[in-house]
């Protein structure tokens, strides 16, 4: 008996202590390409202030917030480890307001697209590790966690977005759905600003939307008041180079 | 003593359950690019009778096999292949493809130390990619099947989802049998896009997600007392 509960608590606590994603390096861009910068995957998820989960509609003047953990740090943060046990690196995406999801036949499926105007972006460096992951994500209203616990620290990088456009797809095979985000980012701030500058750049990925009821290739269960777990990057600046470059191999990328 | 220690095991699984019952977890996420190969009509993305590929790193583990993985030690790539577009939509703007089943999808482990690194070059498929992206142990593998893949050109960007069930690789064994049926979506992002090589077409961004575990379910007391005589 008490063999059993202790090899049992032993599992329990293994578990709690493996429930954070590990992050791996791997950041090898093909030369005189930027590359990834920034990565979040498993822990990154989307809540709005008006969006329905059944229709997978966000109403015009919804407030869109992103919150998540890095994953991967890439030039010019390599020196930066989202696996450090003493430094979590958190970001939130706030600001950004609906313009109302547009539907739109094509062919048997149906599209969706949102564009969320006015949005920015900040990514800290806090201790001790204390936001959710996505095996401890709690659903909402979090008072004190969410978007608290992705907030605190020392602000590292800041900026600005240009329309951020979601889209996703609900297709007539098998209902699958396929669903991005899209946006252009540049820093406006931040102790590590100096490393990127003002550029424009892309920050893209998947936008794994909440099921509308039944959980279907593409989608992702969260708990309630969460529409959807986006899993993407920040691309590098193109005038931080991956590895030493040329102005004429730059000009190269745009002709 | 006994009615103590049992309270204390039961304390201790509450704080060790998670904040709710997942019914699909993530397994891996990915970047990476994708190509046509073969790439039978240059004038036609993703034509009937062309093939679809996608290659690039791993960028994380979830819980199931992040206790056996090293990237101090390992590179980790991805390559999904063998997909042949069987259907075809597009209305000017909008593309929507569906492939051939199955396809294939396969994750790697390279020493960093013996092995070789991989690089995507340029103008797949070259004399590193796929190759250099293939070689090593197959960790995770699994069938493709009822690929999608839509595109919008006017806004630049994408996705991919389909189902993915695996069924071989050296960490197979860490998925129960129960949660191999699990699926694969990922987000494209196109040109303009400085990050994509010459050849390839899309930057991708993504994951693989499994069912989760069987949710507890109600117990009597007395059931619950009968599994520890």
């Amino acid at each position: 008996m008490k063999s059993k509960i202790g090899v049992a608590a032993v599992v329990g606590l293994l578990a709690t202590a493996l429930s954070a994603t590990m992050a791996t390096a791997q950041c090898t861009p093909e030369p005189t390409y930027p590359g990834v910068m920034i990565k979040f995957d498993a822990d990154a998820w989307a809540y709005e202030t008006a969006y329905t989960a059944s229709t997978s509609i966000s109403a015009p003047g919804s407030q869109l917030t992103v919150v998540g953990l890095v994953s991967v740090f890439c030039n010019p943060f390599s020196d930066l480890n989202p696996a450090d046990p003493n430094t979590e690196y958190t970001f939130i995406w706030d600001g950004l307001t609906s313009l109302g999801t547009v539907t739109t036949p094509a062919g048997l499926s149906l599209r969706y697209s949102t564009k969320y105007v006015g949005g920015g972006f900040r990514i800290y460096a806090g201790s001790p590790r204390n936001a959710p992951t996505a095996v401890t994500l709690p659903a909402l209203p979090a008072p004190g966690v969410v978007p608290d616990a992705f907030v605190d620290g020392t602000m590292i990088l800041s900026g600005a977005m240009d329309t951020l456009i979601v889209l996703y797809t609900r297709t007539s095979t098998g209902s699958f759905t396929t669903a991005s985000f899209r946006a252009d980012y540049w820093a406006t701030g931040g102790t590590l600003y100096d490393r990127v500058g003002d550029a424009i750049n892309p920050l893209t990925g998947a936008w794994c939307v909440v099921p509308q009821s039944t959980p279907k290739a593409g989608t992702c269960t969260l708990p309630a008041g969460w529409s959807a777990h986006p899993n993407g990057k920040w691309d590098t600046p193109i005038t931080v180079p991956a590895v030493p470059s040329t102005w004429g191999k730059i000009k190269t990328l745009y002709r | 003593m006994k009615r103590a220690a049992l309270l204390l095991f039961l304390a201790l699984s509450v704080i060790a359950v998670p904040a709710f019952a997942q019914s699909d977890v993530f397994l891996l996420g990915f970047t990476g690019f994708d190509y046509e190969s073969p790439n039978l009509y240059p004038g036609t993305y993703l034509a009937i009778g062309e093939g679809y590929n996608t290659l690039g790193f791993v960028t994380a583990f979830g819980t199931y096999l992040a206790p056996y993985v090293n990237s101090t030690t390992n590179e980790y790539t991805y390559h999904y292949y063998d997909l042949t577009v069987r259907d075809y939509y597009f209305d000017g703007s909008y593309l929507e493809v569906v492939f051939v089943d199955p396809g294939r999808g396969r994750f790697f482990e390279d020493s960093k130390a013996t092995g070789t690194a991989a690089l995507y070059g340029i103008t797949p498929p070259n004399a590193t990619a796929p190759s250099r992206f293939i070689d090593g142990t197959v960790i995770l593998g699994g069938r493709i099947d009822y690929l999608v893949l839509s595109y919008d050109f006017g806004a630049n960007q994408g996705g991919f989802s389909g189902n993915i069930s695996f069924d071989e690789g050296a960490l197979l064994g860490q998925i129960p049998l129960a949660q191999r049926n699990g699926w694969t979506l990922a987000g494209l992002a196109g040109r303009p896009n400085p990050s994509v090589p010459v050849g390839y077409d899309h930057q991708i961004s993504g994951e693989c997600r499994i069912p989760g575990s069987v949710p507890a379910t109600h117990r009597t007391w007395g059931a619950l007392k009968a599994l520890y005589r």
